[in-house]
């Protein structure tokens, strides 16, 4: 009905059906507290936008997903900058090492295969680990046993070489593992279009060992650079991010929290979250499945220096 | 850019002009009905009249295409681990983007293959060539595949139009381009023909290009990709900052 | 989301004629006047101090594990400061405040807190005079005539002790 030209992905799609998209990622999103790039890149697959174009203008959604809950985490002090900061430092040369593997696998026509292929196992494992977590906590409930987890243990990771102090989280560690999980991120953030929070936040309190109370704003103070870092790197060498695209979600996703937020206010489920599992499955599902049915046409074309 | 167009023009004209056989010049006048083509974003595709006369009777052939500039490669899926995957593949160089032709009468009727071919008259006359590591089956394989994804995008016309001839001596033909019709400098060649042999051409330019707003975009996406990025991140701050600022509550 | 308990309550019942102010804490620097203020009215009129705590609820909920630890740690931060501020009461009114915590966002159950314990008569929060209306005072004062049936006291964070004794 109402179709709107993207210019980088260059197709037409109707103006509601992104809207929509971008309403209900961005509803999920404010329900759990994440970005919601991790299910908003495949939808864009599934709807026709060139995989490289949706990791693209993902990524700089995802800018505008988490840049003001950054500010409001800034202006609670809930943000460790040092932190911040240091796995930024990994985060910047693990995105520019993603937007280098992207050219390259794009000239080598495989960045779909390994665009697909790393959601499959991202969103399988994270999907399978919710809905085991869920299944345990209802039956935990059910049987009412409470267990208090271990914030932090001591581990190997303490014996590795140049230790930092971080104040403001209470920390003495090694800089090796902020700049390796930063780094990490970083590729995840360019060749998936992911801010990475629902991996970067668990990996802060128990590889890290953060206190949870600048966890939230300090993984977001990482996330909005980095993928702001990753836009401007993909604009540069691979001309796969779509503003028009990217402006549509972002419109979507902003009502879209509002509501999120209030719901998840209100509730409190394990179920809710095990839906959220099931969704996560669900979407690694479809993909699997369109990697393992045989194409209408085995030959494709692309023109060299193009997407 | 466009002076390297009208040098390719040049050269297309003076090839043609060695290879003909004298003929008086005002045998064959054609001319294009729309020497630009605008791409806006609610562009669904558009026709193109080429109209001409003829003196002293013979064959029209028209002949619409625009090279690709860029090196093409064909790839072809394999299954890998049950994953299907792109394996083999083959560059082609010298690819005719986009390639319509029309003609009065069936073009195996017109002029022996040779004749076709110096004129790359009919898709078996277009001269792609694989790049030096594809082997011959290969070449065969892929470049059948190529042809066939084309016309699949409607980017190469199945079965050639019908000119019709009214009166012996004039002509006229609606040639359609689909909606994702590449863009570039066209070129529009209508021939003469007769026992066989092509005895006038005659060239006139076209340009397709992107217009609008997407078309701004596209090219300041492609020219300047730094700043455009950072204009994108900007734009994505102040969309997030502004968006929870009018939805805010205590 | 009003899950809220009674840590404390260490005064006892209510007595006809006796005034019981609430204080909102945060543990920032006005909300600590603000508890000072309502100590020393509350002592000179022989009145009762509760202190009241919003606990932010989490707003990551895609990891459960993650969610608890988070909410745990609000939790002991927010019984953490409340006890430290039962010792400072104690110590300006002579008597152990009652103490209570409640989770949801800050306006809605401060309202909630009045609603629910109709002995409070006054309702008590510090502001920063230095930051200009704040968001809470804001909020509190537009709701005053259509859902806050007892009068709010606002508190700037810049009275010194002696203001307050003045005053008091």
């Amino acid at each position: 009905m109402f179709q709107i030209y993207l210019p980088i992905a260059e197709m037409s799609v109707d103006i509601f059906l992104l809207l929509g998209m971008g309403g209900a990622v961005g509803f999920l999103s404010g329900l759990f507290g994440v970005g919601g790039g991790f299910l908003m890149t495949p939808l864009l697959i599934f709807i026709g936008v060139p995989p490289p174009v949706a990791v693209g203008s993902e990524v700089n959604q995802v800018v505008a997903a988490s840049v003001s809950g950054f500010m409001a985490h800034w202006r609670r002090r809930q943000v460790d900058f040092k932190m911040g900061v240091v796995l930024l430092s990994g985060g910047t040369l693990g995105s520019a090492f993603g937007v280098w593997l992207f050219e390259i696998l794009r000239e080598l026509g495989q960045i779909n295969l390994v665009i697909s292929i790393s959601y499959v196992f991202m969103l399988g494992s994270i999907g399978t680990l919710m809905m085991m977590e869920s299944v345990r906590t209802i039956l935990r409930r059910r049987s009412g046993t409470t267990a208090r987890r271990k914030a932090h243990v001591h581990n190997w990771a303490h014996g590795l070489p140049f230790k930092m102090r971080f104040r403001t989280s209470r920390l003495y560690i090694s800089a090796i593992l902020p700049v390796g999980l930063g780094f990490f991120v970083g590729v995840l953030a360019s060749l998936m279009g992911v801010g990475g929070g629902f991996l970067l936040v668990p990996a802060m309190i128990y590889l890290l060992g953060m206190p949870v109370s600048v966890v939230i704003g300090t993984s977001l103070f990482q996330i909005t650079f980095v993928t702001a870092v990753a836009t401007i790197l993909h604009s540069a060498n691979t001309q796969t991010v779509d503003v028009v695209l990217a402006g549509l979600l972002t419109l979507g996703a902003v009502i879209g929290a509002q509501f999120g937020t209030r719901v998840g206010a209100e509730l409190r489920g394990e179920e809710l979250r095990g839906l959220l599992a099931l969704v996560v499955l669900g979407v690694c599902a479809t993909l699997l499945w369109r990697l393992i049915t045989e194409p209408s046409n085995l030959f494709s074309l692309s023109v060299v220096g193009l997407n | 850019m466009i002076r390297a167009h009208l040098a390719c023009m040049a050269i297309a004209l003076a090839v043609l002009s060695l290879g003909m056989r004298p003929a008086t010049a005002q045998d064959l006048i054609a001319d294009i009905s729309n020497h630009l083509i605008s791409i806006t974003s609610d562009f669904k595709g558009t026709e193109l009249l080429v109209f001409g006369a003829i003196e002293g009777g013979g064959d029209v052939v028209v002949v619409v295409s625009v090279q690709q500039r860029d090196n093409v490669i064909v790839r072809k899926k394999d299954r890998v681990f049950g994953i299907w995957v792109n394996a083999e593949s083959a560059e082609f160089s010298n690819v005719t983007a986009f390639y319509a032709v029309a003609a009065t009468s069936p073009l195996e009727e017109l002029a022996a293959p040779e004749q076709l071919r110096l004129y790359e008259i009919g898709l078996d006359a277009l001269r792609v060539e694989a790049e030096p590591d594809v082997d011959e089956a290969a070449k065969l394989e892929f470049l059948d595949a190529l042809i066939e994804l084309k016309q699949a995008n409607g980017l190469y016309p199945v079965a050639p139009l019908h000119i019709d001839l009214v009166g012996e001596r004039l002509f006229r033909v609606k040639i359609p381009f689909p909606a994702d019709v590449p863009v570039g400098s066209y070129l529009v060649q209508s021939f003469l023909i007769r026992d066989g042999q092509v005895v006038g051409a005659q060239t006139s330019p076209l340009v397709v290009s992107k217009g609008g707003f997407g078309a701004d975009l596209y090219e300041f996406a492609n020219e300047d990709g730094a700043l455009y990025g950072i204009l994108a991140v900007l734009g994505a701050v102040m969309a997030g900052l502004l968006g929870n600022l009018m939805f805010r509550r205590p | 989301m009003s899950d809220h308990s009674d840590t404390t309550n260490a005064s006892g019942e209510h007595v006809a004629g006796q005034v019981k102010f609430l204080v909102c804490v945060d543990g920032s620097p006005p909300s600590r006047v603000a508890v000072h203020f309502a100590c020393r009215r509350a002592k000179n009129t022989n009145g009762r101090v509760a202190l009241l705590h919003i606990i932010q609820p989490v707003d990551f909920r895609q990891w459960s594990g993650v969610e608890e630890m988070m909410r745990e740690e609000r939790r002991d931060e927010a019984e953490a400061l409340l006890q430290e501020l039962a010792a400072d009461v104690n110590g300006w009114a002579g008597v152990m405040p009652e103490l209570l915590m409640r989770e949801g966002r800050i306006g809605d159950e401060i309202l909630g807190a009045v609603d629910e314990d109709p002995s409070i008569d006054l309702l008590c929060i510090g502001s920063n005079p230095a930051e200009g209306k704040g968001k809470l005072v804001g909020f509190l004062a537009g709701n005053l005539a259509g859902r806050l049936a007892i009068p709010l006291v606002i508190v700037p964070g810049t009275l010194t002790d002696e203001k307050i004794i003045n005053i008091t």
